[in-house]
């Protein structure tokens, strides 16, 4: 699908949006927003509306004076600020639209610098949010060292700390693979530290998921001869198992009926429940497979609102996707999508269960309850059940 | 209970309102397009100015129609004009707008399309009106000087309420209102002229319901006297009412510089508001407010009598509690610094205790995200005009500034008082002390008439609760996990940094840790 030429309402966030999520969730990086203040607030929220306690980064906030005069000298200055409070490994110079348009030197106030940066053509003109998640992760392989490879040892690649449940899926992962004798070997981009980034070169393999940080797999593989996989997002037991094996070659399986026959009878009446489903390439069709093949959910409307290496086309306009769902009026019976979707879902008085960012209305706290992997398909289940269950009757004659 | 003010738009609230989520000028304007119904806003620039604005910061809801032009990388070279063009036809053929409003984003700011033409052609076209605003997220001043402008023009208030300034630029709302004059408004006499003995109140931001208390009681009042007045709630401004406003006499809410064009192009009147003196909650300046409108509306006579009844009701009302209150001890604990009325919440709502009878005697304040944008002069001349305030009542007043939690614990163990005003993040120390505490709503300030007695009431409750002792929960025991910054609580030690860089790079030169908790 090309770019949407017309006017439209937005989904997804622009190439700084993506390289902020990629970057912020890295320990010893410390993003430079080089833009006004109003990109570095568009960031900010969506993160802290996820973990309040998760703020990093700095701005230049630029204002009049710097798109007359240059912006270098308010880099200079961000950048000695940020080293005098943070004590960086790594700055990252996110380069927003007024510096790419005034045409400023980067490159210059990047060679003054002592500090390794890396530096982020991140306009919002000049691309998708999902592009600038690549560009970000690219950026990294400098710092990822060549090495002796250690056996059964790998990199994820995928994730970002905007996602709801990303926390938990990142270690229901982690648990599944150490099950299969597996070690990860770095999370990207989650709770990950400049240490892990340079030991990357010692996994065995990539594993990317959704396709995300592809840029960075295939450098790693020329660069480095570390070979990649990609593989589905592992929501239900079906693509955990087939996750799991094509990862580490392991049959590992986990029992997820034991509890949910707790619901066999509601289980039995939400088959053919008809849903759409809203999300980042990587989620919705993973999502997909599982309700469809595993839930037996008749899947009447998809929407990818964030493309992905693999899928580079995405549905841009939130007035056809949110009018569609509108006009599914009689048809839906549950929506799983992002917080953008609320107003419709509260129209059409149906569920709204989030599955993909943006997410700024729902919190996730504890770790232990995933979407992803075998426990994730339980929770995810229970979570559908109880959004039925928990919702007030009205009784209308 | 309206939607905003249900506990999840508070929460969200509490976040946008924190000092380190930074709007530009594009979420002022989307905040105050959209309480007018039969708008369409249009964001012009790339899809992320758009992205994140579609949580309107000012209601904490989601915009229901938001427009972008979803600029690209051709666009900055070869312009952008078609596809504002297209944007506007297509949102006047698809949701049937009365108003189109334009926002210019950064990127619009500096390519120099000719956006005025554009509309004028598409004027012809589309059956809404458009107008358009540069909202480029960088068209804002120094901070720096802002705020030392913004806390000159405060100190100066304190001391002289009724010589206010208008300096104070805001930002994207107040662009919007001021290419709502220019470009929406027209002369009065095309549609009979002025109207003597009328009057309008135009929020520049829809907040909370309180508005809408306080908004139906001036119709009342005004209405009352034969003045025909006209407010604006949240969603129900209809554009052939903005159209219409010159025909007004006075502006009530003469806030900021756009009241100021308003008088130079169609000569209506406007009564300056800028700390919000007029009708905060203590009669003299209900009483103010209203009698300085009369003047200019020629009601002297009636309005005097109306709100000279309505403040004896009111003062009947509140005899009871001053009752109650009188000579009991007050305490303020200031709160989360926030960018949005850091000085006034506290001085208003004391203002009305003490007027009723309470004893202040300990007020902790914050500057300390300011520090490093203002020199020690200004912040010590501020402080003193809020004393100087206070001190036709109390002479043994306690004033600090950025106590740490610690302090702030012995300052009430100290004086023992009856009530302690503080924020959300501060209700817990005083139950753990037995004391009461009461948080008013920092985002509308009670106003009018009704407003008062609302708070008063809402304080009495708090007041009145039988006496408890709370121990702190556990988010605030666990120090040693959370590691709050003790001068800044609640904010957590991790977040610091982030502020810090924030403040040195925006706010000025100086480096953290200049605080000076001195008694003064």
């Amino acid at each position: 699908m090309e770019k949407e030429k017309q006017a439209i309402e937005v989904t997804s966030g622009c190439k700084v949006f993506g390289a902020y999520k990629a970057l912020c969730g890295i320990e010893g990086i410390v993003p430079v927003i080089h833009g006004a203040m109003g990109c570095f607030g568009n960031n900010t929220f969506f993160q802290m509306a996820q973990d309040e306690s998760l703020l990093k980064g700095a701005c230049c906030a630029l204002q009049e004076r710097d798109v007359i005069f240059g912006s270098e000298k308010k880099l200079e200055k961000t950048l000695e600020t940020v080293k005098e409070h943070y004590q960086p490994e790594v700055i990252a110079i996110l380069g927003c639209c007024v510096p790419a348009l005034i045409g400023d030197d980067i490159e210059a106030v990047r060679n003054a610098e002592e500090l390794p940066t890396v530096y982020i053509d991140a306009a919002g003109f000049r691309g998708w949010e999902w592009e600038g998640y690549e560009e970000a992760l690219l950026s990294l392989l400098p710092f990822i060292k060549r090495q002796e490879r250690k056996r059964k040892s790998i990199n994820i690649l995928g994730l970002d700390p905007f996602a709801p449940k990303a926390g938990a899926d990142a270690r229901e992962l982690t648990r599944l693979l150490k099950e299969c004798g597996y070690e990860v070997n770095a999370m990207l981009a989650l709770h990950t530290s400049m240490e892990e980034i340079r030991e990357m070169g010692s996994a065995e393999k990539n594993v990317v998921l959704g396709g995300y940080g592809l840029r960075l797999a295939e450098a790693m593989e020329s660069e480095l001869g570390i070979p990649y996989e990609v593989t589905d997002f592992p929501y239900g037991s079906y693509l955990t198992e087939k996750f799991l094996k094509q990862v580490t070659g392991s049959e590992y399986v986990e029992d997820i009926m034991t509890s949910l026959r707790r619901s066999y009878l509601i289980l039995h009446r939400l088959y053919d429940l008809p849903v759409a489903l809203v999300g980042d390439y990587g989620r919705v069709t993973a999502l997909k497979k599982f309700f469809s093949t595993e839930l037996g959910f008749d899947v009447r409307f998809t929407a990818i609102i964030s493309g992905s290496p693999i899928h580079p086309q995405q549905d841009e306009n939130l007035l056809t996707i949110n009018s569609t769902i509108r006009a599914m009026k009689d048809e839906l019976k549950l929506i799983l999508g992002t917080s953008f979707q609320k107003r419709a879902a509260g129209e059409l008085d149906l569920p709204l269960i989030r599955i993909s960012s943006p997410v700024y209305d729902e919190v996730f706290l504890y770790d232990n309850c995933p979407y992803m992997g075998y426990r994730g398909a339980i929770v995810l289940v229970e979570k559908i059940i109880n959004s039925f269950l928990n919702s007030y009757l009205k009784e209308r004659w | 209970m309206c939607f905003s003010e249900q506990m999840g738009a508070v929460f969200l609230r509490d976040l946008f309102s924190t000092p380190y989520v930074h709007g530009c000028r594009v979420d002022g304007g989307i905040a105050l397009s959209i309480g007018i119904k039969g708008n369409v806003t249009i964001v012009h620039g790339p899809r992320g100015c758009a992205f994140k604005k579609r949580i309107s910061s000012t209601r904490c809801i989601d915009v229901p129609v938001l427009v972008c032009t979803n600029l690209d990388e051709n666009d900055t070279i070869f312009g952008s004009e078609d596809k504002l063009a297209q944007a506007i036809y297509h949102a006047d053929q698809q949701y049937r707008p009365q108003l189109i409003t334009v926002l210019l984003t950064c990127v619009t700011g500096i390519i120099g399309d000719d956006v005025q033409g554009v509309i004028a052609e598409a004027k012809k076209r589309v059956k809404a009106r458009v107008i358009w605003a540069d909202t480029s997220g960088f068209s804002h001043r120094d901070f720096k000087d802002a705020f030392k402008e913004v806390l000159k023009e405060e100190t100066h208030a304190y001391r002289y309420p009724r010589q206010q300034r208008l300096t104070l630029v805001m930002g994207g709302a107040e662009q919007l209102l001021k290419c709502m004059v220019e470009q929406l408004m027209e002369d009065p006499r095309l549609y009979g002229g002025v109207k003597e003995k009328s009057a309008f109140i135009f929020p520049t931001r829809w907040l909370h319901k309180n508005w809408a208390d306080y908004l139906a009681e001036t119709e009342e009042i005004f209405q009352a006297a034969g003045v025909r007045i006209k407010t604006f709630p949240f969603m129900e401004t209809e554009v052939e009412e903005i159209i219409r406003l010159p025909q007004y006499k006075l502006n009530l809410m003469g806030k900021s510089q756009w009241p100021k064009l308003m008088k130079e192009r169609f000569g209506t009147e406007y009564l300056p508001d800028f700390i919000e003196y007029y009708n905060s909650p203590f009669a003299e300046a209900i009483e103010s407010f209203y009698l300085d409108a009369a003047k200019i509306l020629g009601v002297e006579k009636e309005i005097s009598a109306i709100v000279t009844a309505k403040l004896a009701w009111l003062r009947k009302e509140l005899e009871p509690y001053r009752k109650v209150f009188e000579g009991k001890k007050l305490a303020v604990l200031r709160g989360l610094p926030r960018r949005e009325m850091p000085y006034e919440m506290p001085y208003l709502i004391v203002s009305l205790l003490v007027n009723l009878g309470f004893r202040l005697v300990y007020m902790d304040l914050d500057y300390a995200h300011l520090y490093r944008g203002l020199d020690r002069q200004s912040i010590d001349e501020h402080l003193a005009a809020i004393r100087g305030a206070f001190a036709g009542y109390e002479a043994d007043l306690e004033l600090q500034v950025e106590a740490t939690l610690e302090e702030e614990v012995a300052a009430l163990k100290r004086h023992r008082p009856h009530l302690v005003i503080t924020s959300f993040d501060r209700k817990w120390i005083p139950p753990s002390l037995g004391i009461p505490a009461y948080v008013p709503n920092v985002f509308s300030v009670y106003k009018g008439v009704g407003g008062t007695l609302k708070a008063v009431r809402e304080i009495y409750r708090e007041f009145a609760r039988p006496s408890f002792y709370r121990v702190p929960p556990i988010y605030a025991r666990e120090h040693e996990l959370l590691k709050y910054d003790q001068q800044r609580y609640p904010v957590l030690c991790q977040l610091m940094p982030a502020i810090n860089s924030w403040e040195v790079n925006n706010y000025g030169e100086g480096k953290a840790g200049n605080r000076s908790n001195q008694r003064l």
